[in-house]
């Protein structure tokens, strides 16, 4: 039996209130349905595995938007990943009360790591995603936090080094300036991250095709990330929610 | 005829997802803090997500190791013991310094082959080669994985599935009253709602 398994192909939805938005490079956005009803399809669909980033919830300082979050997983049979403003322990015993079993992370691993490192403890690493954005400048890539905001000190390098140590259980990396700009991946990005961890690696920002995709997956991704390309119409900017079969996804992967 | 199902409260673990799709096949989840209320012949889920040690600490917390193997090795209850729920059977693992339920003398390792990325995330086949037919319809699909350690070895007789990452290993098993899986049918589309089901109502 060959011992590669097929990669995971993984819509993320970003949620702002109860709807559907869509984001350029983590900025601009466009309104594109109701979340709810894209979650349905999606898991008609047989989606691999489902993020859902309520991105304005970290930004905000909100509350998390517990009602919607449970009514999306009662219709998710298919491992589904929440992020967006978590904070603590308790958020985290509700999230798996209401159905969420792995948890995507990204500003708290560089505010308070101790928390961070005691959710992985309690759960265990595969409930945890360390999410990573980063954008190329001068030749090497910064990694930035608070949805995109703020420039961090830290190398790549040091954080991996860090997650592969304390072991979570995958990494999200998102290139922020190719985010919804359907450009293809960061596909250096993914040799670099591939070069440093063990760790299964997801990939996100600029799939723009299937080839994309395969091409991710030669250089070591294990997770392929997508936004727009799973949600909409290219040319008209508006909702069409598509995602391969199974006959497609052996095609690709080969 | 619905039914409800007992769901042991391990506290780390995702309570929502299986009663999500008990719900969907027409049952009831029903979470229970200890069996005192847990009829013979009830089904019961050992749900399964966080790590080994955790999961034995709790029960311990609870006064519950001893009465947790008494009613599984009682077989009057069926058991779906699920991921990490399944791994506490086994004697030990090399996540814990403290021994699981030892209703089966085995030892987990951690998944150790440079050629595969750990956690082993994704979608696998669990390779049946038994009769019965609707398991083996079941089995045809891939079902969703998310583990660090496994068991590589088992007394073939009770291996339901194998499945293989890098390595071989034992995906799931079955006894008279276990049916433990090392994947989530919880999370597993049709295929794990179908598995559900025989749980449920053939098993």
């Amino acid at each position: 039996m060959n011992f590669k398994i097929q990669p995971r192909i993984i819509p993320i939805l970003n949620l702002k209130d109860n709807a559907l938005i869509k984001t350029k490079q983590f900025q601009e956005k466009i309104y594109l349905g109701d979340a709810l009803n894209t979650v349905r399809v999606l898991n008609d669909l047989d989606v691999d595995e489902l993020i859902i980033l309520d991105i304005y919830c970290s930004k905000n300082k909100n509350k998390l938007n517990y009602p919607l979050i449970e009514k999306i997983a009662s219709e998710c049979f298919m491992p589904l990943t929440y992020g967006g403003g978590l904070k603590n322990i308790e958020e985290v015993k509700t999230l798996f009360s209401i159905g969420i079993e792995k948890m995507s992370f990204n500003s708290l691993i560089f505010e308070n790591f101790d928390i961070f490192s005691k959710v992985c403890e309690k759960y265990g690493a595969q409930s945890v995603i360390a999410s990573l954005d980063v954008k190329m400048q001068g030749g090497t890539h910064n990694i930035y936090c608070n949805n995109g905001t703020k420039k961090l000190d830290f190398s790549l390098k040091y954080i991996i080094e860090k997650l592969n140590n304390l072991g979570v259980g995958e990494i999200l990396i998102t290139d922020i300036e190719k985010e919804g700009m359907r450009c293809g991946y960061n596909f250096d990005l993914i040799k670099e991250v591939s070069s440093m961890t063990n760790l299964p690696i997801i990939i996100n920002g600029g799939a723009d095709s299937y080839d994309d995709f395969k091409k991710a997956f030669t250089y070591g991704a294990t997770g392929l990330a997508a936004s727009s390309l799973f949600t909409i119409n290219k040319s008209f900017e508006t909702l069409m929610i598509n995602y391969p079969d199974v006959n497609e996804k052996e095609k690709m992967f080969k | 005829m619905k039914k409800k199902i007992k769901i042991l409260n391990t506290e780390f673990a995702n309570f929502g997802s299986i009663k999500n799709i008990l719900k969907k096949i027409g049952h009831e989840g029903v979470l229970i803090d200890n069996f005192d209320d847990v009829e013979d012949y009830e089904k019961i889920i050992l749900p399964g997500v966080g790590n080994f040690e955790n999961i034995m600490g709790i029960l311990k917390k609870k006064n519950l190791i001893e009465n947790t193997k008494r009613k599984i090795l009682g077989k009057k209850n069926k058991f779906l013991c699920i991921c990490v729920g399944m791994q506490i059977l086994f004697n030990s693992s090399e996540e814990s310094k403290v021994p699981g339920l030892s209703i089966f003398p085995d030892k987990l390792v951690k998944i150790n082959n440079p050629i595969v990325r750990v956690p082993h995330q994704g979608w696998n086949f669990a390779v049946y080669n038994k009769n019965n037919t609707t398991l083996k319809n079941i089995f045809e699909k891939k079902f969703y994985f998310s583990h660090s350690f496994w068991l590589q070895n088992f007394n073939e007789e009770m291996i339901l599935t194998n499945s293989s990452y890098g390595d071989s290993f034992v995906s799931s098993i079955i006894t008279s009253n276990i049916l433990a899986t090392q994947f989530h049918p919880e999370k597993s589309h049709g295929q794990g709602c179908d598995l559900i089901k025989y749980f449920s109502d053939e098993f």
